[in-house]
């Protein structure tokens, strides 16, 4: 595995760093914090209006990220690429401009019990506002959906499956291109919505063969600022859908007695975009690109290994997750015994380990499993063996201190 | 082990809490939640000529919310709901000799502000 951790500037401020939440958000390579300088240093000037040579290399440099992104997800059209401020942003955009305009009360939305609550509150609003069906697909007991159960829906109003790819506490991957083709032979037309937030990072995405409909993730767990997500979805989609901003920047004519919208990507984004954090997402991307995405899964999945195993070798440890790296990300759900999950943070703080404690953005979910929290780990490239090392160390000092 | 927040005190408490469970005809039920976590406290007890006479905990919460809670039911029961009223946080918190970070802080106070909102009310 090479040394991805000199990129990273956060692990030379701190070198004792063992940073393990990476599921919440990424750290920043230089490449990505350079582009955010250089762009208030060298492009800093409004997009898509100005006449002049500045802006107008402004512009270029935000609608190449944009076709960077279409690229690293396999979309054809750099026009099918929105940027939203996140990935909760992104599926309220698909709820308030694509599912209020074309469901009517008693349809269904199929989504799953795994779900973070970014990718179920947006439809629970969509039940209590116009009497939308939620479905909750079950997980089994390997921690994997049951997707057949979308069988027992009435076919004609079943108009969205919403899925998370990756589960931000289980780590399982969930077979997208599976269910999307297990749809399709079961005559089930639904649009189906994937929650990339957890994948797009880590796996090589590619939106064709997923056979989806809509594609949303956040930049800033893919190494890139805050501030920007990406919304992707068929072009015919986008063409039925409502902005949800209007105002400057998303129409093609307004007079005083109407405004007429712009064509997709621009319709839905009203105001001036978040510049910097495009530019820098961008870099991101062009950064993955080159250490490779196969490179990525293959890196990470040794990692993976590596934990699940160092894990599961302390007797008390409860994983909530599948035990082997095989079906998984390195995003790993624990219980270090009755130790409530804050306790286990907190004395992992103290030698500078920083994983997440508590439910994980995932309430339902919890219930299903019966937990009240849990302790989450969650690797990305610039992690290491040592750190996993590290981590086994310091549950060893939360097991001495709680005598258990 | 001398460790700076996980005391003695708190460690026995958490692993033998007293006063654990639920009073039944309690006259003062009330449930908390920590902003921070979620985690939940349910506190019951009964009041007899202006004393708690009995009271009672359960909560899924970390070791120093339960553990604080767990010495705060021994401290208080008997004791006037006046001579409570007047208690102070930092006399409480001093109980324990531990370090307590600003979020710790919390956890810590989460039974003792609980119970002090249940007796106003």
């Amino acid at each position: 595995m090479k040394n991805w951790k000199k990129d990273f500037p956060i692990f030379e401020t701190y070198p004792k760093l063992v940073y393990l939440d990476s599921a919440a958000t990424s750290q920043k390579p230089r490449q990505v914090i350079s582009a955010v300088t250089q762009w208030y240093t060298r492009y800093n000037s409004n997009v898509h209006r100005g006449i002049y040579t500045l802006s107008q290399e402004a512009t270029e440099v935000y609608e190449n990220s944009r076709k960077k992104i279409a690229k690293f997800i396999g979309a054809n059209d750099a026009n099918e690429i929105v940027f939203v401020g996140n990935d909760s942003e992104g599926i309220n955009l698909v709820a308030r401009g694509w599912a209020r305009r074309n469901l009517k009360r008693g349809d269904v939305i199929a989504i799953s019990e795994e779900e973070h609550h970014s990718n179920m509150v947006p439809w629970m609003r969509l039940h209590q506002e116009m009497g939308i069906k939620v479905f909750f697909i079950p997980i089994n007991a390997d921690f994997e959906l049951e997707y057949k159960r979308l069988g027992e829906l009435p076919k004609s109003k079943l108009k969205l499956v919403a899925l998370s790819h990756v589960s931000n506490v289980l780590g399982t991957v969930n077979p997208i291109a599976k269910i999307s083709r297990w749809m399709r032979a079961n005559n089930i037309s639904a649009r189906l919505l994937v929650d990339g937030a957890q994948s797009v990072p880590h796996l090589s995405t590619n939106v064709a063969d997923m056979g989806c409909d809509f594609l949303v993730f956040s930049g800033h767990k893919m190494l890139g600022p805050s501030g920007v997500g990406v919304l992707w979805a068929k072009k015919e989609l986008l063409e039925v859908m409502d902005p949800w901003l209007v105002g400057s920047h998303m129409i093609s004519k307004v007079t005083k007695k109407k405004a007429t919208y712009a064509q997709a990507p621009d319709k839905f984004e009203a105001g001036t975009g978040r510049l910097e954090a495009v530019a820098g997402l961008g870099a991101a991307v062009d950064y993955l690109t080159r250490i490779g995405m196969k490179t990525i899964e293959r890196e990470e999945a040794e990692l993976t290994e590596y934990a699940l195993d160092g894990l599961c070798k302390i007797p008390i440890v409860n994983i909530l997750g599948k035990k082997s790296a095989k079906d998984r990300l390195g995003v790993i759900s624990f219980n270090v015994g009755g130790i409530h999950a804050h306790d286990v943070g907190e004395i992992l703080n103290r030698r500078q380990i920083c994983v997440r404690a508590g439910d994980h953005c995932a309430q339902p979910l919890m219930e299903v499993l019966k937990q009240h929290g849990t302790v989450r780990v969650s690797l990305y490239i610039y992690n290491s063996k040592q750190d996993i090392d590290k981590l086994i160390e310091g549950i060893g000092e939360v097991i001495k201190v709680f005598k258990t | 082990m001398n460790d700076p927040l996980y005391r003695e005190i708190i460690l026995e408490h958490w692993q033998n809490p007293k006063n654990y469970g639920v009073i039944k005809g309690a006259s003062v039920d009330i449930t908390e939640t920590n902003p921070i976590c979620g985690d939940e406290m349910r506190i019951t007890a009964k009041i007899k000529n202006k004393k708690i006479s009995e009271i009672g905990f359960v909560s899924n919460g970390c070791a120093v919310s339960k553990a604080a809670m767990s010495v705060l039911t021994q401290m208080v029961k008997d004791m006037g709901v006046e001579e409570f009223e007047k208690m102070k946080p930092e006399k409480f918190l001093k109980t324990f000799g531990a370090v307590f970070s600003p979020a710790r802080v919390k956890c810590a106070l989460l039974g003792f502000s609980t119970l002090k909102k249940a007796l106003k009310s």
